[in-house]
């Protein structure tokens, strides 16, 4: 098919609205037992999949747009340097690591979260204090696990669906 | 799409995450009941107290303010008046390296 600008517009403003979207849904159910503000990170189903398609530049802007957007909707402009710094340099990773066949999409899902919460944890570390250090273990293990059920749900949507 | 769901290097990358957090973690932890509570507020240590006194103080800075309790050996946050009041659900802490964050207030609470 044919690509055109209009097409390109209609898609990614979908795509950027479905990531928002699921963002506030998992905004009202944080699961903060484990850590703070701990979530699913289902968002990201989008920017993996884009990943996945080789849509490296889309999956980057996507995810910016959203977290820039979604700190202007529901979360305080504190917070902002830990998505923002955790969301790039964790989709950054996942592009690296996509470029290998070797890997599957729950591979590659489960180590863009465990990177997204260790550099969330690091910026906790130098604004927060070392304080912040006993959370490593809960962190890290919900960013796997939060990761593979991700890369599942992103990889039936793949199949499912032709983008 | 042709990328497979998972794949054999990928369970290797899991395990070999796990293997570290656990090898950190293990270095790291301790179950000590710890003697001393540390508040620290913007890096700076606003506070030391005993863990085995009685205690409520409330915890006023430029950021907000926060209730602490001392009782019993155990410490814990009461009242906060940031939006999410994670600090309040984090519950009791008594063991060393143990914390209560208040990412709103920058305050940590450290059992050393």
């Amino acid at each position: 098919m044919k690509t055109t600008v209009a097409k390109k517009v209609s898609l990614y403003g979908f795509l950027t609205g479905a990531a928002l979207l699921f963002g506030y849904v998992e905004y009202l159910v944080p699961l903060n037992f484990i850590a703070p503000g701990v979530k699913l990170g289902i968002s990201n189903i989008i920017v993996l999949i884009l990943i996945i398609i080789n849509k490296y530049k889309e999956a980057v802007f996507i995810n910016i747009a959203r977290i820039l957007l979604s700190a202007l909707l529901f979360v305080t402009p504190f917070s902002l340097i830990f998505s923002l710094s955790a969301g790039i340099v964790s989709t950054i990773v996942m592009i690296i690591l996509s470029r290998f066949k070797q890997f599957g999409v729950i591979g590659i899902s489960a180590m863009g979260g465990t990177i997204h919460n260790g550099v969330q944890l690091c910026v906790a570390y130098f604004t927060v204090g070392e304080g912040v250090m006993f959370y490593l273990p809960f962190l890290i293990l919900a960013g796997i696990v939060a990761g593979i059920a991700v890369g599942f749900l992103a990889w039936i949507l793949l199949k499912k669906v032709d983008f | 799409m042709n990328r497979k769901l998972i794949t054999g290097l990928d369970v290797v990358l899991i395990l070999l995450i796990i293997i570290a957090i656990v090898a950190i973690t293990l270095s790291f932890w301790s179950s000590d009941v710890g003697n001393k509570v540390v508040i620290t507020v913007n890096e700076e240590i606003i506070g030391e107290y005993s863990l085995s006194t009685n205690l409520t103080k409330e915890i006023k800075t430029e950021y907000g303010s926060n209730t602490l309790i001392i009782s019993k050996g155990e410490c814990y946050i009461i009242n906060a008046d940031c939006r999410d009041g994670i600090c309040v659900s984090r519950g009791k802490i008594s063991k060393i390296g143990e914390s209560i964050v208040c990412l709103p207030h920058k305050m940590i609470v450290e059992i050393k």
